[in-house]
């Protein structure tokens, strides 16, 4: 039984489709219009969920407990971008939202969630490499994603007598009909030369769902093509060419 | 179609072994290396596999592996370079054979396994590495200076070639294992009488790993399923790195057997 929070588009939904397809039974918790539909398609079934909503994420885990038993995977997948732009500028609602729906809503699903889930069971949260790295103009989200990580450490070692494992996914910069961005963008920024996409980040989910996976707890997975690492050949080269042309 | 090839350093014994029989039951043609001629020798008679003797510390072994998997299965698409060895001593007591020792199977080792390979893993358009270093190589760890040294090399040994190589194609990639029942734990488990249990303490998991726990990552990371996973270090360690360390993690309650859950993988034992 896997329960994925924020499962009706993107990266959840790509993560909710492969466990469906895997043959677990699969339930995808969302709040958008039209979730229902989404899940019906994606073989999942649906339960209504407002990650941000201590109550709705209460309500959802004991539905989905009631109809298909205790999970053995949950994933918290649920996340919101912060209006982009330096923190001096930063609205102050806009910030509680953003720690409301990333921070609270993952704490809410950690705290929760185990009292549904059978011993043995995996955890994984999506966290961000805004959570190792500095990133302008989406400071908070990033602090947000980098509490996602620890949350996830610190989740890992009060569960790990149960054998439940918690791990986060830092996915880099990841091509969605969402988040369109400009191909040079990664051919420069990351070593593998590529954008990423959700399909690249889905086996990452996977593995740390499934057994194969069973000694590993409380780790942040990147997975970003290499974008962290450092300078990527690409962007030296860009930078000694404009370097040089400036002298 | 063709069987993707990999090499495996110290297929004899451990986590090379377990990582090599991973390999072979997913469908990939195996050359292991190992300088324990008789660790090795469970690759006799067995089809896809290929065996050489020798010590990756030198720089003929690394160059012969290579040379063993293209002219026995024509090409190179997987390397994992596993061998390595432990050794205690306290930094009183340091030697400069036991530096050269340590540092020159592990690092000297890794480095030349992944140099040798790079000309026959370019060819591939799918090829992957991944080191095994040791969440030692993270974190200090006591009388181990040089053990920890060496794979803390390992680790950016390998961020720095997923740099260089991700262009060509190549993802690298590392795994830190922690406490792992195998041949190389055991002097130490031997030299400490209780240190299991107080190894098995400070896991948040509450037990060691078996070697083919660790192999099951190191082959997800070899797997298309890691297209996009390049330059991660990665501990599977039952969460002690996940802990600050200030406080061991509770004693388990007092429950029935795990339950398994059954996503990509069937259940567990």
């Amino acid at each position: 039984m896997a329960l994925v929070a924020g499962g009706t588009a993107g990266i959840g939904l790509a993560v909710a489709k492969a466990f469906a397809q895997a043959g677990a039974i699969t339930t995808i918790g969302g709040r958008r219009d039209g979730a229902a539909e989404v899940a019906a398609e994606a073989a999942c079934r649906f339960v209504r969920l407002d990650v941000a909503d201590e109550s709705s994420i209460v309500a959802a885990l004991a539905d989905a407990a009631a109809r298909d038993g205790k999970l053995d995977v949950l994933v918290l997948n649920a996340g919101i971008g912060q209006p982009p732009g330096p923190l001096a500028k930063l609205d102050s609602g806009a910030a509680a939202a953003v720690v409301q729906t990333n921070l609270l809503g993952t704490f809410y699903g950690l705290k929760h969630a185990p009292a549904h889930m059978n011993d043995g069971g995996s955890i994984v949260l999506t966290s961000s490499i805004s959570a190792v790295s500095g990133t302008p103009f989406e400071g908070l989200y990033g602090a947000t994603k980098a509490a996602v990580s620890a949350l996830a450490r610190s989740a890992a070692v009060d569960l790990g007598p149960r054998g439940i494992r918690v791990n986060a996914v830092q996915p880099g910069p990841t091509w969605t009909a969402l988040n369109p961005m400009p191909e040079r963008w990664s051919e420069v920024m990351a070593p593998l030369g590529r954008k990423g996409t959700v399909e690249d980040l889905v086996g990452t989910y996977l593995f740390l769902a499934a057994d194969a996976s069973r000694y590993l707890t409380g780790q942040a997975i990147t997975v970003d093509g290499g974008t962290t690492l450092g300078m990527s050949r690409e962007l030296l080269k860009l930078l000694t060419a404009t370097t040089a042309s400036e002298a | 179609m063709r069987a993707r090839v990999a090499i495996v350093t110290g297929a004899g014994s451990g986590i090379g072994r377990a990582t090599a029989e991973q390999l072979l039951g997913a469908g990939y043609a195996v050359v292991g290396v190992d300088v324990d001629e008789v660790g090795l020798s469970w690759l006799d008679g067995v089809p896809a596999a290929a065996a050489l003797v020798g010590d990756v510390s030198a720089a003929d072994t690394n160059r012969e592996m290579v040379e063993l998997a293209q002219r026995t299965f024509g090409s190179l698409e997987v390397l994992v370079l596993n061998a390595g060895i432990a050794e205690i001593g306290s930094l009183r007591k340091l030697t400069p054979e036991l530096i050269d020792r340590v540092l020159g199977v592990n690092l000297r080792g890794v480095a030349l396994g992944l140099s040798s390979a790079v000309r026959a893993l370019e060819v591939s358009t799918a090829s992957a590495v991944v080191t095994v270093a040791s969440i030692s190589g993270m974190f200090g760890e006591p009388a181990m200076a040089i053990y920890a040294a060496s794979k803390g090399g390992v680790v950016n040994f390998t961020r720095s070639a997923a740099v260089e190589l991700g262009p060509r194609g190549i993802r690298v990639n590392c795994v830190c294992p922690g406490p792992t029942l195998t041949g190389l734990a055991a002097p130490q488990m031997a030299a400490r009488p209780g240190i299991r249990e107080t190894l098995r303490a400070n896991v948040p998991l509450k037990r060691l790993a078996q070697p083919a726990e660790i192999a099951s990552v190191i082959c997800f990371l070899a797997s298309p399923a890691a297209s996009f996973v390049h330059g991660a270090v990665i501990p599977v360690d039952g969460g002690i790195t996940a802990n600050v360390g200030q406080y061991p993690p509770a004693d388990p309650p007092a429950r029935p057997a795990l339950n398994g859950h059954t996503v990509a993988g069937g259940s567990r034992a």
